[in-house]
């Protein structure tokens, strides 16, 4: 057999060549075969996120298109065209277009918290990462996490009587003679309980950004002439950049479909678009209207981050992000 | 005006602990001067004082008639070279190097023309627009150097900035620092722990050790005349011979003796010591001889004799161990002919010139 003088000559085509190997050896190639591997380690994961996310989604999709029960009415795009009313913006009558307006609203209430989050961050994570003592900084981290010990649905109820018109802060105001505030009830309100419930999400990848920057990059910047605002604009921005755009996506993702801290804290004005969502579902009973409303989010919030994305990746001075890949 | 760096009774507490104690020296413009000493000795705080990170606890840093000890860093006409380069990682080699100049406002014309010269001065011409990661290791050390020139400082502070090159590298980067400091005039102070380092490129090393110096000399003063037991040992190899000292030692017309142990080593007599006290000496091995080849006709020569323990060839030299009834003493001899080597077990004369004893009183 003139093959099994090439396997005895050459020692690597040998290893090479499953047709002359035993079924043992096949299967210990197939075993050790970066396929199988793949295979063993992601599989749990893709399997949970088939089940518990892709399978959901695919029936948003799939009731956002058809006129009723899926398969059992006609396709339609009636549902996505009650939220772009076309005959409203022929008209000019924008203020018709209530669920635009409404989505417009949504992100920017979540644009708003994303960067009042990523303000609040800086500051601390820069004393965290940089000049917190080392004993330290494992209880302060901890100071960050202790929060999510309690229910999100209590510390949201618990801003209530801070912010009421006669709540914490408006009593202490009248007593300094100072006039309230309208807190409550409208979208600052929504605001504020936003922040305070995803500022820890903007925190802890800054801190881990700010932690693993080198200090004496921030040395020689201010060696070379930079004044403290000038080595963050130089040096600290762009390098923590990575870390601020993985808290601030994800705090943006879950801001623009936020819906309990709206409905406690925002009243009317503070109304979020998962809130009409909601009503589709749970009040309306209209579930194609409502997975439309779903898709249309999905589709709005992932087109933003993708710009911001590509835009943080072509910021000037933000080339640590190059491999960013999105 | 000259620009002399003074450094006055400077003292840093970190804490609990001082990393710093009552340091003093001064530096002339345009010398190339090295703080020596093991790690944790103070060296590279002190210099970060003079940088402008950390602040003394107490005394002066200034720099001619002007007091700098607490004016921001980049307020001062210094300029660091990190140990790890501090490169900005996401800044083009052209961003870095005009980095200082961007600070100061210095506009993008004239900026890419000084960046042009100074990267041609470190002979890396034309490299403005690579990034970082894509220069080898002696590459970022020259870009660290060009970006911490172009701003003109007075003072170039270095910690141990080719602490990360490999041998070689190490070696060619000694001559060309060097020679640039001496092309350029600037004052050099330079941290390192490599005492081969400190002696083939200073004007002048100062030894530090526990924050405080132990002695302050030229490389030469520093390698044969050190004066405390620290700085003999520390710089290159030594015999170092601890004992008691001795007026009109060993009876043999000597003025003064160190008796340690078994030998009596003889020196000048000292006005500071007295009758008994604890002294050591250090004799390099290289000055020792076999045979009295240094007493040929030297009245200095000291002489002794003993027996080889040891010959531990290593190409150029062979270090011979020799002990003297029970003192081991070492000497560095070249090798020309390795069948005059002496042989273990046999009996020898070992000789030096007393002016290559040094006493150490520290």
């Amino acid at each position: 057999m003139s093959s099994q003088d090439d396997v005895a000559t050459d020692p690597v085509r040998s290893q090479r060549t499953p047709e002359t190997s035993t079924l043992r050896e096949r299967v210990l190639e197939w075993a050790d075969s970066e396929v199988f591997k793949g295979a063993i380690s992601l599989g749990p994961v893709l399997i949970l996120l088939t089940v518990f996310y892709a399978v959901p989604v695919a029936l948003l999709l799939i009731y956002s298109i058809f006129v009723e029960d899926p398969f059992a009415s006609g396709l339609t795009f009636e549902h996505f065209g009650r939220f772009v009313d076309v005959s409203a913006i022929t008209s000019l009558q924008f203020s018709e277009l209530s669920y635009v307006r409404l989505l417009g609203r949504s992100i920017g209430i979540a644009v708003i918290v994303t960067v009042l989050s990523l303000v609040i961050s800086y500051p601390i994570t820069y004393y965290l990462g940089q000049h917190a003592p080392e004993r330290w900084k494992i209880a302060l981290v901890m100071l960050v996490i202790i929060p999510f010990w309690t229910s999100y649905l209590i510390r949201t109820y618990a801003w209530i009587p801070i912010l009421s018109n006669n709540g914490f802060i408006n009593s202490a105001l009248t007593t300094m003679g100072l006039p309230s505030l309208p807190l409550l009830n409208n979208y600052v309100g929504s605001i504020i309980g936003l922040v305070y419930v995803f500022v820890p999400f903007t925190i802890l990848p800054l801190y881990a950004s700010m932690e693993g920057l080198d200090s004496s990059l921030i040395e020689a910047a201010r060696d070379l002439g930079a004044s403290r605002w000038e080595a963050f604009r130089e040096v600290v921005f762009p390098l923590t950049l990575p870390g601020a755009l993985a808290g601030g996506v994800f705090v943006f993702i879950k801001t623009a479909a936020a819906y309990v801290t709206p409905s406690l804290l925002g009243g009317t004005s503070g109304r979020m678009y998962a809130q009409v969502i909601e009503t589709q579902f749970g009040t309306a009973f209209n579930w194609n209207f409502g997975a439309a409303l779903a898709v249309i989010l999905v589709v709005v919030v992932l087109g933003t981050i993708w710009i911001a994305m590509r835009w943080g990746i072509d910021v000037k001075g933000s080339r640590g992000l190059g491999g960013g890949g999105l | 005006m000259t620009s002399t760096l003074h450094v006055d009774s400077v003292t840093k507490d970190f804490g609990s602990v001082r990393a710093v104690e009552d340091v003093s020296f001064t530096v002339d413009e345009g010398k190339f001067v090295t703080l020596l000493g093991p790690s944790g000795c103070g060296k590279t705080t002190t210099l970060r004082m003079i940088a402008g990170f950390e602040t003394p606890t107490e005394g002066r840093v200034r720099l001619g008639d002007h007091d700098i000890t607490t004016e921001e860093p980049y307020l001062r006409p210094t300029s660091m070279v990190f140990q790890n380069y501090a490169l900005f990682p996401h800044k083009t080699v052209g961003e870095n190097v005009g980095f200082g100049l961007k600070m100061r406002d210095v506009p993008p014309d004239e900026r890419s023309d000084r960046v042009a010269k100074m990267l041609d001065l470190i002979e890396l011409p034309g490299i403005e627009d690579r990034g970082i990661d894509e220069l080898s290791g002696g590459q970022q050390q020259r870009v660290a150097l060009a970006r911490a020139l172009i701003t003109e400082p007075e003072v170039l502070l270095l910690d141990e900035p080719l602490g990360a090159l490999d041998l070689k590298l190490r070696k060619n980067m000694q001559v060309e620092l060097k020679n640039l400091q001496e092309e350029l005039g600037i004052t050099f102070v330079y941290v390192t722990h490599d005492q081969e380092e400190a002696l083939t490129m200073s004007d002048e090393i100062i030894i530090l050790n526990e924050g405080e110096i132990e002695q302050r000399g030229t490389p030469t003063e520093i390698y044969e005349s050190p004066r405390t037991r620290f700085v003999a040992d520390f710089i290159g190899d030594t015999n170092l011979l601890d004992g008691t000292y001795v007026e009109n030692g060993g009876g043999n017309g000597n003025a003064a003796a160190v008796e340690c142990g078994s030998v009596d080593v003889p020196i000048d007599s000292l006005s500071a010591a007295a009758d008994g006290q604890s002294l050591s000496v250090s004799i390099r091995p290289e000055k020792i001889a076999l045979g009295d080849g240094a007493g040929n006709g030297n009245e200095n020569a000291v002489t002794l004799r003993g027996e080889v323990e040891d010959v531990i060839y290593q190409g150029n030299v062979a270090k011979v161990h020799v002990t003297i009834d029970g003192t081991e003493l070492v000497l560095e001899q070249q090798v020309i002919d390795t069948v005059n080597l002496p042989t273990p077990g046999s009996e020898c004369t070992i000789s030096w010139d007393q002016e290559n004893t040094n006493v150490l009183t520290g």
